[in-house]
């Protein structure tokens, strides 16, 4: 595996200090980081940690994740060309519609797409978050 | 010392344009020598900018603050 997609739970939790899951999600993306694997995040996942954040007023917090972004140490995925993007949405607006015993995000659906359907190449999912183990 | 040379296209505006070609014509150069000259000069006055980089490690030790341990609470402050 050369590419992981990280949750916005996994990073959320490194900043936080009460957090049960913040010395594995920094284990978690020590061990990704020194295998040389890539640790991506989409811009929904951003959205999620900047509104958390934000609503926190932790600026430097935020700087941090903006800094980590223009270190590569993340990468954000991007669709090569607006076909692909409005695939992607197709496929996540279907499993929206299909699921039933769940009720992830938009977010979490969009993760899941860009894994399984292969549009983040050799690449797994990392989260905390049951959704995306267990989505219908 | 550069790399070998690749080709690449960018949209500048009419105005710029203009005034790079009179600036070419003056220093008797070439217009996409002074791209490359400006392109320059842009790399090496940012090459020093300060861009904290940060191990995993060290990010949770200097910047984890209380928050309420909401990692798995996520979805019901963001979507509930």
């Amino acid at each position: 595996m050369k590419n992981v997609l990280v949750d916005s739970n996994v990073l959320i939790a490194i900043y936080d200090i009460n957090d049960s899951l913040r010395h594995r999600a920094v284990d978690d993306l020590s061990r990704f980081e020194q295998n040389k694997v890539n640790i991506w995040i989409t811009e929904h996942i951003l959205s999620e940690i900047l509104t958390m954040l934000s609503n926190r007023g932790l600026k430097q917090q935020i700087e941090d994740i903006i800094n980590k972004i223009e270190n590569a140490q993340l990468h954000i995925y991007y669709p090569d060309n607006a076909q692909t993007a409005w695939k992607i949405n197709k496929k996540v607006a279907q499993k929206l519609v299909l699921q039933q015993k769940t009720r992830a995000s938009y977010t979490d659906l969009h993760q899941l797409v860009l894994v399984e359907d292969g549009f983040l190449t050799d690449s797994a999912n990392h989260s905390y978050d049951h959704h995306l183990n267990h989505a219908d | 010392m550069h790399n070998a040379m690749k080709k690449t296209q960018v949209y500048l505006y009419q105005d710029q344009i203009a005034r790079l070609k009179h600036l070419a014509m003056i220093e008797q150069t070439s217009y996409a020598e002074l791209v490359r000259k400006a392109v320059s000069e842009y790399l090496k006055t940012n090459q020093n900018r300060k861009t904290e980089r940060l191990n995993w490690v060290e990010t949770s030790q200097k910047l984890a603050v209380p928050m309420g341990g909401i990692s798995q609470r996520m979805d019901e402050e963001l979507y509930q």
